[in-house]
């Protein structure tokens, strides 16, 4: 039999293995509680300690034994006072329990392992070190005790394979009795007790003689190892007070436990029994915390034993004199056991010894600590610990189970249909119900993996000499046990990080007026039906400018790219695998490769992380877990009559915009369609085309699948974005009108089934719309997996089988945006493509314009077409005369009126500043001036002009320019209201046709804005207007109204046809060779004038510039085209 | 070639079930076979490769149908009344291997198997282990972990 397949052993592992898992923290409670000894606290380490050395004594483990002795000998003498728990004690202590730990993983190489630093170290403790504050120092302990542990050791050596050991409940003093011994005893009919008794209260006190009183004991039964607690006993009489003396006493006897306390007199609190299966029990019936303290079947015990010395093992009599316990005697067969038990543990060992090279379990294990530790927390548990309750009701379910199908086969035989909907609702109920019972059974409380955080911050705080508190919230938050054991790393990871790069050292904390104390904050708690884990530092945050810069300087992004993100967008870059914020790289973390692989870790968890940070406040990260892998919520949808499932975890929400809204909703950026949703564009993916299904519709009429042909969501239906005013859209426009003149009945595109379902979904910090044709139920889903010919298809995370059989495939939305060339980064950078497009497309359709930005009071922004500017002047107050109710400027040996917007417009009055900007503008021949303030900026923009808003007297309309809503100036509007004098000998010498009315003027622009305004300058001078949108338009409105127009005022840069393609048109028939021609640009290039020369435009003008304009209209209309 | 191979009457050596992809008569060895199935209610996967009917639910199992005459480079498999799943099990995964008809099952003296032509009705002798041959007809013999290679 190998040692491998030993049930002992593993029951031994597997009970160090739980001592161990609370070691730890508890060692950091010691050490926090100092000098204020928590005794219960020391004991359950003192016992756990205990409980392993004896078991590896059992075992043959010896360096094992070795190893917790000392630890052992220090918890005592911690527990006696006569130590004070110092960091650097606990420091020991906890790498000597890692190295513990190690030695357990690896059990079978454990004897070859070289743990004499830890011996060494842990001997200097128990020497003297570090015992300098304790307070009662007794008088002869030290040397003492180390005499007691060397012969303890000794003693254990070799004696443990034949020999069971007892203990008390609280760990006290273990007794040693043969196996035989026991069986013999029982066998007589014997029941076996610990006794703890207290000479003095139960002896003294009672008038007995401690002799007496253990002749009495023998008389009835057999001592089979007696004690007295010396610890105890020293510590009291330093004192003077001889309080107790407790009498530990390991008795067979035929008694029977009410019998036994009865007959000495001794509290049945004090007596324990040790029963036939190992464990040991108060008589009392009390419940103990830990009953079963040592369970250990000596199965390997084969070689006979002697009499078993039942006198007790005193390794020393001090200070009762009187106790009549007879010396302890080591005989020489007890050497032979030992020497031969020994050999037969060597010749087991030897065999294992040459397989396995011995593993490195140096004291420095903190550098190595981050890898080895997780595999021994989370690593080979292969078997599971379950309430036994959980278990019954399991099993109750089990058998429910088989009742129901009993009765769903028995109503299908009889073929009663209401009989089997009844089976058919209780099987349905017991399943879920079993479900839940089977999944609680993988629930394991989150504790479990941040029980161990307190120490890895600890260590590296103490290492990075930082100040760090932990705080841990939610440890009983339970989750799936795979779940449990995979995040373990990813948040072990992410700790690191707070400690090492968020958190700052005391210094700098105190400099940025911090408490030096930084604070790590672990949290864990449920929302919406997901594990929501944080992990929060009030360390020094993020900065995303540094971190883009960073991933611009590798190269990981482009400047541009970085330019648009936003900052939430810069924090979460240092996901990007190839990413380290560290200035140097540190053992400890951040040698760049952390992040990204916390991220696909939780990835393949179906987790989502998310950061949060704002500098020198802290930062936030966030994780959500689902709480199993192997049952799902999802949302089914459906899209081409296949239905699909989608994770809660991705879901944000579900929309569905009306048939009527889609046009007002949707919106084409680019290529690209978003949709609005609560102010923010949304990118839309329709899963039809990222997983190239062909796009159908049911005809809400016919109720028959047809083809979807429509290209875009929007398509033909949407209002055209008016950046993208261009010759499609405007085909599309005469397509409609051609289409409303001739209907074809009710528009489906109208009807309630034509509602576009989108489903918002997010995988980390990004959000996308996927487009799909029908929205279903939410499930619970079981996943399975796909076949390996469908590996390659991304979009899936499995598949799943719906209620009706058939299977339904689970999508991946992280994969899904990618495949739509939709990943975070890449959405941003095609954002800015899109823009950027959006502006060149805006570019090729809009006349440019060159604006003069100025401002009147501080937030608001006005701009005039520069054109129509002719100086800037700066000026002092100082300077401006008051004078007859105008303010004036001597300015060029003459008197330049002064005007404000505010005079005319309802807009913010003009600052009063001591510097002024004067803008002259030439009104009707006239210089006037404009008083500004800076800055001032020229701009050649396109810009879309909105007349609606803002439009008001003196002023023309709105834009957006450079963020700010800024308002075009009328400076004519402005000159007329204030001095419509001016104006008026221009008005009386109206032009008029030969048959008296006022001529037609055809304004030809395609911009609403320029053509209004144009249109505007024609009326006020009393002509009648006809409009036209472009030039095909003005063509068709020139042949059908040729007799009318007296002259043609026209755009250059217009879709369908262009300012020169109609002008040529003109001048290519003779019939109108009488009609003037001028153009209006915005920007009168020279060869631009060429051209228009050649093809016949009489006069460029500039728009806006309504003075000049208007001139030359009169002038054409006055003389007629000249040549 | 629509003939039925006769049932030999030697000792047989392998029980090779046969059926059509498309025209060509193909066997297989019966043990690789563990049922033959008409479930026809498939899940397209769309984007999988061109050869992946889709994905069926087996008694709770998921399993991959490829279309058989599409694999081995003919035109793809029309559904009918006759189209059966053969589904094996290959590297411990169920698959499904949708044929146009399914035939005999014949006990093929090895004397009567011989290697495989270039090409067996238009598909790729790569796909056969050997050629069974009967008085009137051939049957190939396919190499199913071969054939279920995936790419």
């Amino acid at each position: 039999m190998t040692i491998e397949n030993d049930e002992t052993l593993q029951i031994y592992l597997e009970e160090s293995r739980e001592h161990l898992a609370d070691i730890e923290n508890d060692f950091l409670a010691i050490e926090r509680a100092g000098a204020e000894i928590d005794e219960e606290l020391v004991n359950k380490v003192y016992r756990a300690a205990h409980s392993i050395k004896g078991g590896a004594g059992f075992m043959g483990l010896t360096i094992i034994k070795d190893l917790t002795h000392e630890m052992e000998n220090i918890l005592g003498k911690i527990r006696s006072r006569e130590l004070v728990p110092n960091p650097e004690i606990v420091n020991i202590l906890l790498m000597a329990s890692d190295a513990l730990k190690n030695l357990i993983e690896d059990v079978f190489n454990s004897n070859d392992v070289d743990i004499s630093d830890h011996i060494d170290a842990l001997k200097a403790i128990a020497g003297g070190f570090g015992v300098d504050k304790t307070q009662t120092v007794p008088v002869l302990t030290p040397p003492r005790e180390e005499k007691q542990a060397i012969e303890e050791a000794t003693d254990y050596q070799g004696s443990e394979a034949h020999m069971i050991r007892v203990s008390f409940p609280d760990g006290r003093y273990v007794f040693s009795a043969s196996q035989e011994d026991l069986s013999m005893a029982r066998d007589e009919g014997k029941r076996i007790y610990l006794i703890d008794m207290d000479l003095m209260r139960d002896v003294q006190l009672k008038g007995k003689n401690p002799r007496e009183f253990t002749e009495e004991m023998q008389a009835c039964g057999v001592i089979l190892d007696s004690s007295i607690d010396i610890e105890s006993v020293g510590a009291i009489n330093s004192d003077g007070d001889a309080g107790s003396i407790p009498f530990l006493v390991f008795y067979a006897t035929i008694l029977k436990p009410n019998d036994i306390n009865k007959l000495f007199e001794i509290d049945e609190g004090d007596i324990y029994e040790f029963a036939e299966d190992m464990s040991v029990r108060p008589i009392a019936g009390s419940v103990q915390d830990n009953p079963a303290l040592f369970k250990l079947k000596d199965t390997a015990c084969s070689v006979k034993l002697s009499q078993m010395q039942n006198e007790a093992e005193l390794s020393y009599q001090r200070p009762i004199e009187d106790t009549q316990v007879p010396q302890p005697a080591t005989s020489g067969k007890k050497k032979a056991e030992l020497a031969s038990g020994a050999s037969q543990q060597k010749k087991k060992f030897s065999v294992k010894q040459e397989s396995v090279a011995v593993s490195d379990s140096s004291v420095e294990s903190d550098k190595t600590r981050g890898q080895e530790m997780p595999p021994s927390a989370t690593g080979s548990d292969t078997s599971l610990r379950v309430h036994v309750s959980l278990l019954d009701s399991l099993m109750n379910l089990a058998g429910e189970l088989v009742l129901s199908r009993n009765q769903l086969i028995q109503a299908f035989s009889s073929g009663d249909q209401r009989a089997s909907e009844l089976a058919g609702q209780r099987i349905d109920l017991i399943t879920s119900e079993l479900q839940e019972a089977i999944m609680l059974t993988r629930m394991q409380a989150v504790g479990n993996v941040f029980n161990k955080f307190p120490r890895v911050v600890r260590d590296l705080a103490r290492k990075l000499g930082k100040n760090i508190e932990l705080i841990l919230d939610g440890n009983d938050v339970e989750m799936d046990k795979t779940i449990i054991e995979a995040i373990s790393d990813p948040l072990t990871h992410l700790v690191r990080n707070s400690v090492d790069h968020g958190i700052e050292t005391p210094e700098e904390r105190q400099k940025s007026g911090k408490d030096p104390k930084g604070t790590v904050r672990l949290k864990a708690f449920h929302e919406a039906g997901q594990v929501n884990i944080e992990i929060f530092d009030n360390g020094r945050g993020l900065e995303g400018k540094k971190l883009a810069a960073a991933a611009v300087a590798k190269g990981l992004i482009s400047e541009e790219q970085a330019s648009t993100m936003s900052e939430k967008e810069k924090v979460a870059l240092i996901f990007l695998p190839g990413f380290s914020t560290a200035k140097e790289v540190t053992d400890v973390s951040g040698r760049g490769v952390g992040m990204d692989v916390v991220k696909t870790n939780l990835d393949k968890l179906g987790g989502v992380i998310d950061i949060e940070s704002k500098l020198g406040e802290g930062t936030s990260i966030r994780i959500k877990l689902p709480l199993t892998l192997a049952i799902i919520p999802c949302q089914i949808i459906a899209t081409s009559g296949e239905r699909y499932a989608i994770p809660q975890v991705n879901l944000e929400e579900l929309l569905r915009i009306p048939a009527d809204q889609v046009k007002e909703r949707i919106e084409r950026v680019g290529y690209a369609e978003v949709v609005r949703l609560r102010g923010n564009l949304l990118p839309l993916v329709k899963l039809a085309d990222v997983i190239g299904i062909e796009k159908n519709f049911v005809h809400p009429a016919t109720k028959a699948s047809e083809a979807d042909r429509r290209e875009a969501i929007a398509d033909r239906r949407g209002k055209k974005s008016p950046l993208f005013r261009d010759a499609s859209a405007e085909e599309d426009d005469s397509k409609r009108e051609n289409e409303e003149k001739h209907p074809r009945g009710p528009d489906r595109r109208y009807h309630a089934a034509s509602a576009l379902n989108i489903v918002v979904v997010s995988t980390g910090s990004m959000k996308y719309g996927l487009v799909v044709d029908e929205l279903h139920d939410s499930e619970e889903i079981v996943v399975k997996p796909l076949g390996r010919h469908l590996k390659h298809c991304k979009g899936y995370a499995g598949a799943t089988i719906m209620g009706d059989g058939r299977v339904a495939l689970i999508l991946d939305v992280a994969n899904l945006a990618r495949m739509a060339q939709l990943t975070s980064l890449a959405g941003t950078d095609r954002a800015a493509e899109v823009s950027r497009e959006a502006g060149d497309a805006a570019a090729a359709r809009n006349d440019r314009q060159s604006l003069l930005v100025f401002r009147s009071a501080d937030d608001e922004q006005f701009v005039v077409p520069l054109n129509q500017v002719e100086r800037i002047e700066k000026i002092m107050k100082s300077q401006i005369e008051d004078i007859g109710g105008r303010k004036v400027l001597q300015y060029r040996g003459g008197s330049l009126p002064l005007f404000c917007i505010d005079q005319v417009a309802d807009v913010k009055p003009m600052r009063d500043s001591e510097d002024r900007l004067v803008i002259v503008f030439s009104v009707t021949g006239r210089d006037v001036g404009l008083m500004a303030m800076g800055p001032v900026d020229v701009m050649e923009i396109f810009v879309e002009f909105d007349e609606n808003t803002i439009k008001q007297n003196g002023i023309m309309g709105s834009a957006i320019i450079a963020g700010h809503t800024t308002m075009l100036v009328d400076i004519y509007g402005i000159v007329q209201t204030l001095n419509p004098e001016w104006f008026a000998a221009q008005e009386q010498e109206k032009v008029k046709t030969k048959d008296g009315e006022a001529p037609t003027v055809l304004v030809v622009e395609d911009s609403n804005f320029f053509r209004n305004q144009v249109k505007a300058y024609m009326e006020s001078d009393g002509y009648r207007v006809m409009e036209a949108e472009d030039g095909l338009d003005a063509w068709n409105k020139i042949e059908e109204h040729a007799d009318e127009i007296s002259l043609v005022c026209t755009d250059i840069e217009m879709p369908n046809m262009d300012g020169f393609g109609l002008t040529a048109k003109i001048r290519a028939e003779a019939r109108y060779s009488y009609m003037p021609v001028i153009a209006l640009t915005t920007l009168a290039g020279d060869e631009d004038i060429a051209r228009g020369k050649r093809v016949g435009i009489d006069e460029y003008h500039i728009k806006l510039d309504k003075e000049r304009l208007m001139e030359a209209v009169r002038r054409y209309l006055k003389n007629g085209r000249t040549n | 070639m629509k003939e039925k191979p006769r049932t030999d009457a030697n000792h047989a050596t392998l029980e090779l079930a046969t059926f059509y992809v498309g025209d060509a008569l193909c066997g297989m060895n019966i043990l690789k076979i563990q049922e033959i199935n008409k479930l026809m209610e498939m899940t397209k996967v769309p984007q999988a490769p061109a050869y992946v009917m889709g994905i069926l639910n087996l008694r709770g199992q998921i399993v991959t149908i490829v279309d058989l005459a599409k694999k081995l480079g003919l035109s793809s498999t029309e559904l009918t009344d006759k189209s059966r799943n053969i589904i094996v099990n290959s590297k411990g995964e169920h698959i499904g291997l949708m044929t146009s008809r399914i035939s005999d099952v014949v006990q093929a003296g090895s004397d009567k198997i011989e290697p495989p032509p270039a090409n067996i009705g238009g598909v790729q002798g790569r796909y056969f282990t050997g050629v069974y041959k009967t008085e009137k007809s051939l049957v190939g013999i396919l190499d199913v972990e071969e054939v279920l290679v995936d790419e």
